[in-house]
């Protein structure tokens, strides 16, 4: 599980569904959640929170990529790559701390990813959980 | 309206409720085993009796350690389901039953027995009853003097799947038939989604939180709506990644993992499975 | 003769438990709920009569209960009645020496009966005499009757007590049990064995009835 963490900056909130963006130290992330600041405590604008996604949700593209629907992208830098036959560990490092993703090794492959090649780590907004571990 | 707020201490457990309870409402009561739950239906019931605090029901005070006034369970209007059934094996179901009023009421009793449908064996003795028609026969008994407040103390628990939900529709009838104020200790989510309109979350000796039914789901530490309690039966590698095999409840699932967190894992561990509630797919 | 001393006999056994039954449940009852400090007191000075000798608790029954004594004098004065070398004296005898022997099968019994059968009937709105009356003693009807019957039986063959405090009175104080030593004394064979003889088959009467009875309890029926 990819960690990364932050504070509480913006929530949106609509029968029931809750648009949350969480700012951390580098760049702004967001995500779509079934709760809203009435049904869940820890939903406050400043609140700290551990933003929380699997590995597998995180996809890679290369600098330059055109218009995407995916708003959570950041910057980072391959660190380490582990080819498998089917899948590879793409390790990544950013501002705001390291992030493991994993892809096929045939995408890694078609892209040409090696290490230090600077990509943008892309999530789904519907894939990121929060966490609160104040509480 | 019932308004708690009462302090016992034991050897080694303190317990402080407090909270208000509406006339007519069907409260569920549910925590972990040794929160207090089956302590604050006693408290309730005078079989226990505070270090300190008060209890009022309506405008009737029940107790109250500064004016000291302790009523005991006779005189303060409930019935109590216990989870042994409790039923006297020398007296026949109706005379069970019977032995519960304090004037005769006859048609109430042939009501009561209908609900729990046992009129063609209301003159067999308790030991002859399967499980389920003791607790639906403890049911009747404890509502048989009308009382205001149905405490149930686990009253489901060893009852299986089809006698359970049997009885949770008696309870509901029961319930709304005599217009009572139930409180009934539950482990099980899905009944206490199914009867109840009022949630009291026990911890640690007190009422942490009371709402209704979705707060069962607030203030878990993870937003995942999708989350179950699992045991690690298996980890293995496969190629570059783990595959955690995960037992939930009696089904068997394969959830993938890093390295990273697989270093964390032991096999049989219970851990929290979640994922948001966006990635599931229902199949009907 | 004969048949004075074994009316006699039973006369002094059954209101011997008679009494002890109406005494017993209340002090059964306590120590099997009580939480008190006196509970292993209690519990001691009732168990007394297993392990003390019979002649031990006649001889201080003497002593406490004589014309002379405290006690004795007292009753003799205001009620015209003899403690000691009397009727009287002997059940007073019989019913302390034969204590645990209806105490200790109501406690039990009594203790056996799960806390929430109790519990149930106070939030049902009993009092405790009604919860007495009408729960825990219909639901231990074993342990009664193992109670009475063990009293009674007991107190037929009881000797050292009431020789002690009793004398050997003929037609006041002369019991079956004593008769026997008597007649045997005397060399009496017969009568001896007569004695001996209605009291063996009394007794192994009574306690097969108590066994067939306590079958039909413990079966379906109650």
């Amino acid at each position: 599980m990819n960690k990364l963490y932050g504070k509480i900056s913006k929530i949106t909130s609509h029968e029931g569904i809750s648009l949350v963006n969480i700012k951390t130290e580098y760049v702004t992330l967001g995500t779509v959640l079934i709760d809203t600041p009435q049904s869940c405590s820890y939903l406050k604008i400043g609140k700290k929170i551990t933003v929380a996604f699997k590995e597998t949700e995180v996809a890679i593209a290369l600098p330059n990529l055109g218009t995407i629907s995916m708003a959570n992208q950041i910057n980072c830098k391959i660190s380490k790559i582990e080819n498998g036959k089917v899948l590879a560990k793409i390790s990544l490092t950013c501002k705001d701390g390291n992030i493991t993703s994993i892809i096929t090794t045939n995408s890694s492959q078609r892209l040409q990813l090696k290490e230090r090649l600077e990509v943008i780590a892309l999530i789904k907004a519907n894939e990121i959980s929060l966490i609160d571990e104040e509480n | 309206m019932i308004s708690i707020d009462i302090k016992k201490s034991f050897k080694n457990a303190n317990f402080h409720f407090k909270t208000q309870i509406q006339d007519n409402s069907l409260n569920a009561v549910f925590g972990k085993s040794g929160s207090g739950k089956t302590t604050l239906l006693r408290l309730l019931s005078g079989l226990e009796t505070p270090n300190e605090g008060i209890i009022k029901v309506d405008d009737k005070t029940w107790f109250d350690s500064k004016n000291k006034i302790n009523l005991p369970p006779q005189k303060r209007d409930i019935g109590f389901v216990f989870q042994d059934y409790a039923l006297f094996p020398n007296m026949s179901v109706i005379e069970n039953l019977r032995f519960a009023q304090p004037s005769k009421d006859e048609n109430f009793l042939a009501e009561l027995l209908d609900i729990i449908e046992l009129t063609n064996s209301q003159n067999k003795y308790p030991e002859l009853l399967s499980g389920g028609q003791k607790q639906r026969v403890a049911l009747a008994r404890a509502v048989a003097k009308k009382p205001k407040l149905l405490l149930l103390d686990e009253a489901l628990s060893a009852l299986d799947s089809v006698m359970r939900v049997q009885l949770q529709d008696d309870i509901e009838n029961i319930h709304k038939r005599l217009n009572l104020t139930t409180l009934m200790i539950s482990h099980d989510i899905a009944e206490v989604y199914k009867l109840a309109s009022n949630v009291l979350i026990v911890e640690d000796g007190k009422i942490k939180k009371s709402g209704n039914p979705d707060i069962l789901f607030e203030n878990s530490q993870l937003s995942g709506k999708f989350k179950f309690s699992a045991k690690i039966m298996k980890i293995e590698q496969a190629d570059t990644i783990f595959i955690v095999t995960l037992l939930i409840q009696n089904n068997l699932t394969k959830v993938v993992a890093t390295q990273e967190e697989v270093r964390t894992m032991n096999i049989g561990d219970d851990v929290l499975v979640a994922s948001k509630a966006f990635n599931p797919i229902i199949i009907t | 003769m004969f048949f004075e001393t074994m009316l006699l006999t039973f006369k002094v056994a059954l209101i011997t438990t008679i009494i002890l039954f109406l005494i017993g449940i209340p002090i059964a009852l306590w120590i099997s709920s009580t939480k008190s400090r006196l509970k292993p007191i209690i519990e001691t000075i009732v168990s007394m009569p297993l392990v003390l000798p019979p002649s031990v608790i006649g001889f201080y029954l003497l002593i406490f209960l004589g014309p002379s004594s405290a006690v004795g004098g007292f009753v003799e004065e205001w009620f015209d009645m003899r403690l000691v070398l009397s009727f009287e004296g002997i059940l007073i005898g019989s019913i302390l020496f034969s204590f645990p022997f209806m105490v200790h099968p109501i406690q039990s019994g009594l203790q056996s009966l799960p806390k929430s059968l109790i519990e149930a009937s106070y939030t049902l709105g009993k009092s405790k005499l009604q919860t007495l009356m009408h729960v825990q003693l219909p639901n231990i009807k074993n342990s009664l009757l193992t109670g009475i019957v063990l009293t009674f039986a007991h107190t037929v063959g009881e000797f050292g007590v009431v020789l002690m405090i009793g004398g050997n009175i003929p037609g006041e104080t002369r019991l079956a049990s004593i008769a026997i030593y008597d007649e045997v004394e005397a060399l009496n064979y017969d009568l001896a064995n007569q004695y001996a003889l209605t009291l063996f088959v009394i007794s192994f009467s009574i306690l097969l009835l108590v066994y067939v009875i306590n079958r039909k309890f413990s079966g379906v029926l109650r």
